[in-house]
């Protein structure tokens, strides 16, 4: 992974048309302004994670995993 | 009653008020706006969120309390404004709002329950949204059959 120190208000710049400013920083939090194409896709990671897992959600697992989850809650209760 | 025919239960009746709304679908499923709760006594605590418009779609879930009986969302500011709750404080699950986690069963790995992102329901209105929680530190990977379980 490449790491650069940058201050309020540099930028990084990925390729010819992505930009990446750093607005704001706070001891806690970064604020940063993106400069992208519209056909290349910024979310936060969360986004991301919660898109892939709500596919793989979708999907659902094999017969038997959903049999045996259910088994198991009706052993708890 | 009207029909649908449902991925896990084949045709199966449904009263209009177990219909609930995702005016912005959910994330990888934007197109997906409107879904049935189906329980059984059977399946409990387990729900089926079954798609009105995609039969193949039918998510499995678990109300977050089940999963971890001391959850506390952490629902931002501007996704409690698109439900229509007060913004100065969360809602209570249960009386204001209906509060499930996404099941994953994936091949390879134990069940896990999306903490992390939350559907989240107003009840008074019948509209969710997906609540993706950035700083509650819940995974969304959070284990199933293990734990606080």
């Amino acid at each position: 992974m490449l790491v650069i120190r940058r201050y309020s208000g540099q930028s990084i710049v990925i390729g010819d048309n992505i930009e990446i400013q750093i607005i704001e920083t706070t001891p806690t939090r970064v604020k940063l302004g993106i400069v992208a194409p519209p056909e290349i896709p910024v979310m936060r990671k969360e986004v991301q994670l919660t898109r892939e897992e709500n596919r793989a959600a979708a999907r659902g697992g094999a017969p038997h995993q959903l049999t045996h989850l259910l088994e198991r809650f009706r052993s708890w209760t | 009653m009207p029909l649908i025919q449902t991925k896990y239960f084949g045709c199966v009746e449904y009263p209009e008020e177990s219909v609930i709304e995702f005016p912005s679908g959910l994330p990888g499923f934007e197109n997906e706006r409107r879904f049935v709760i189906l329980e059984q006594p059977e399946n409990k605590p387990l729900v089926f969120l079954q798609s009105l418009s995609l039969s193949s779609l039918c998510f499995l879930a678990l109300p977050v309390l089940t999963v971890d009986p001391g959850y506390q969302t952490a629902i931002s500011p501007e996704d409690l404004a698109a439900l229509e709750l007060p913004k100065d404080r969360q809602p209570l699950i249960g009386r204001d709002v209906l509060c499930l986690a996404l099941v994953s069963l994936a091949e390879g790995r134990p069940p896990t329950a999306n903490l992390l992102a939350p559907l989240v329901v107003h009840l008074k209105t019948r509209r969710g949204l997906q609540a993706i929680q950035s700083e509650s530190g819940y995974s969304h990977q959070h284990p199933l059959l293990e734990g606080t379980c």
